[in-house]
């Protein structure tokens, strides 16, 4: 009893801790749907301010793009290619069951990394 | 003498930095991150569990006395299963098998496919060896010491040599200059982390391979010039940097006869405090960690981008940072233990409490180590399963799993965000505790051990916090 005594603020913050990565981790859970995003290339860039799309695992998401000129888009990690036509609409369709941030590239270039050359993020946040 | 290795050290890393080539430059040393920021409420809980912890963590120093005896360890070659693992047939097959990876990579590396995925080379670096390697070497125990490439490969012609010319020994035998300490692989560290962090080429297979036979004709030279154990021990960078993880491990080989069974960690409270050179190893290796994780926030984004008129872009910004990162934490950690000498009143000089303290630090290294890597290593190491069936690129399916395609779904945000956050508070506590056992064996008492932990608690809750928020930043 003694020892309990002593340890009671140490023990209480472990509590409160405990309490509050339940509450991070229990996060309410909503159906999954359908999310269509429209995204124009121009010039091999995304023309609008926001480089990310957000969506939610198990989300069926539709990615429809169209370019002013004839170019290879690549959703890295789902690894899905699509073959664009200038002026045409072409859909990536995807499940998104793997949580993450996935970049999507034009290609063409020789860069695999990935990184600061991504045209698009699409973000898969877990339920 | 002297002069000409002095010359020699300071010209390697030039010869590295020559070799660059020109393709643009990707956000890691290979592969892609997946990894979706920590999200907020993480990143407080952890930054608040560092903080709390930190004062349970004193409460129990203060009171007792915990762990600052030097146990033996309990051996573990008492048990027959661990003799056969650690059986002379066993070795040999891991070392023989190491040498010959090592070959292979390297005759990938050079007359392979080009394309960095289908090349085992890239991943073989990169991922498997160098993120791989030090998670075994922290959470198992210096396995690197046993499979070393350049230490078996060299091993084996002193073996060759000695059996053509019967008597002589392999290499010129002058005595490692104690002046050197750990300062060539230091050097050598630097290259590696700017190879690893900078380097436009890294990713190109040939490119890669060449660097591996640089550093193995430094290596090589090194050994025949002061014996393969001396230069192991101060000029062989991966030697000294996994032989530092392994000192958290809890195994530890002990001679011919002995495998200790540890507490993890232990192994970390320094007997006698650490030459300066390998003190500065030491802050090497966390800078560099911490670095490769800030070189990928917002922040550092706005730094490159003040720093856009000087020199290409990509590289001299990263080279910077690179050298003024290590040279922020040897200051910082510098300071500390001015403030700990000053309020401890033990009489210890700053610079004897900072070799003291350094490897205390270590853990937090790690556990950020494996908040920024575990998930990049369980998917991108999944590149392996092909590649082994098809190692050069040339069509081939050895194994029959030359289609296997990464599963991405293998782990998913919850764990990494989960796994960063243990990581690093159980890296945080295991960090204060170790402080706190040094501090005590320096006092004896109690209450002025805590007294003089004040300022490196408080870096270590700053460096933990730090790494929280880099994992909590949205990735550029």
């Amino acid at each position: 009893m003694a020892l309990i005594c002593k340890w009671r603020w140490p023990l209480a913050a472990l509590f409160a801790l405990v309490m509050l990565s339940g509450l991070a981790g229990g996060a309410a859970a909503d159906s999954a749907e359908i999310v269509t995003f429209d995204l124009v290339i121009q010039d091999h860039t995304l023309s609008g301010s926001e480089n990310t799309v957000r969506v939610h695992q198990g989300d069926r998401v539709e990615l429809r793009w169209l370019s002013d000129a004839a170019a290879e888009v690549h959703l890295h990690g789902y690894d899905i290619e699509l073959h664009l036509h200038a002026g045409e609409t072409a859909v990536m369709t995807f499940e998104a069951e793997a949580t993450g941030r996935f970049p999507v590239e034009l290609h063409g270039g020789h860069d695999h990394g990935g990184g600061h050359g991504a045209l698009l993020y699409v973000e898969v946040h877990p339920r | 003498m002297r002069q000409l290795l002095k010359t020699a050290f300071v010209f390697a890393p030039v010869a590295l930095l020559a070799l660059a080539g020109a393709n643009p430059a990707a956000a890691h040393a290979f592969g892609v991150r997946y990894d979706l920021p920590v999200p907020l409420s993480l990143y407080l809980i952890g930054a608040g569990a560092a903080v709390v912890l930190s004062f349970v963590v004193a409460t129990v120093f203060v009171r007792g006395r915990v762990g600052a005896e030097d146990r033996p360890g309990l051996n573990l070659l008492g048990w027959r299963w661990a003799r056969v693992l650690s059986s002379d047939a066993v070795r040999w097959t891991a070392k023989f098998a190491s040498a010959a990876l090592f070959v292979l990579i390297i005759a990938a590396g050079l007359i392979g496919d080009q394309d960095p995925y289908q090349n085992l080379a890239p991943t073989m670096v990169w991922i498997i060896w160098w993120v791989g390697m030090a998670y075994v070497s922290a959470l198992f125990g210096n396995l690197w010491a046993l499979i070393n490439p350049w230490n078996v490969l060299f091993e084996a012609a002193e073996r060759l040599y000695g059996v053509l010319r019967p008597g002589e020994r392999l290499g010129f035998g002058l005595a490692y200059p104690s002046w050197l300490g750990v300062w060539p692989a230091c050097i050598l560290f630097l290259a590696y982390a700017w190879a690893e962090l900078v380097w436009p080429a890294r990713a190109e297979p040939s490119s890669l391979a060449i660097i591996i036979l640089a550093y193995s004709a430094i290596t090589w030279g090194g050994m025949l010039l002061f014996g393969r154990t001396a230069w192991l021990g101060g000029g062989e960078a991966f030697s000294v940097a996994f032989g530092l993880f392994a000192r958290f491990a809890p195994l530890q080989a002990g001679g011919a006869h002995r495998l200790n069974l540890r507490l993890p960690a232990t192994g970390l409270i320094a007997g006698e405090p650490a030459q300066p050179s390998r003190m500065i190893f030491v802050l090497l290796l966390l800078s560099t960690v911490t670095f490769d994780g800030f070189k990928e926030t917002a922040a550092w984004v706005a730094i490159d981008n003040a720093l856009a008129g000087v020199g290409e872009p990509g590289i001299w910004p990263v080279t910077l940072g690179l050298l003024v990162f290590p040279l922020l934490f040897m200051l910082l950690f510098l300071l500390t233990c001015r403030l700990m000498a000053l309020a401890g009143g033990s009489g210890q000089s700053t610079v004897a409490l900072a070799g003291l303290f350094v490897t205390s630090l270590v853990p937090i290294a790690i556990a950020y180590h494996l908040a920024h890597y575990l998930s990049f290593l369980l998917i991108n190491g999944q590149l392996l399963i092909p590649l082994a069936s098809d190692p050069f690129g040339f069509g081939w399916d050895l194994f029959g799993t030359a289609g296997y395609k990464a599963d991405i779904a293998v782990v998913g945000a919850k764990f990494a965000w989960y796994t960063a956050l243990v990581a690093i508070v159980v890296g945080h506590i295991i960090a204060v505790s170790l402080a706190h056992a040094v501090a005590l064996k320096i006092h004896g008492d109690s209450w002025r051990a805590m007294r003089s932990q004040y300022p490196m608690l408080l870096l270590m809750v700053g460096y933990t916090i730090a790494g929280l928020w880099i994992l909590s930043q949205p990735l550029i």
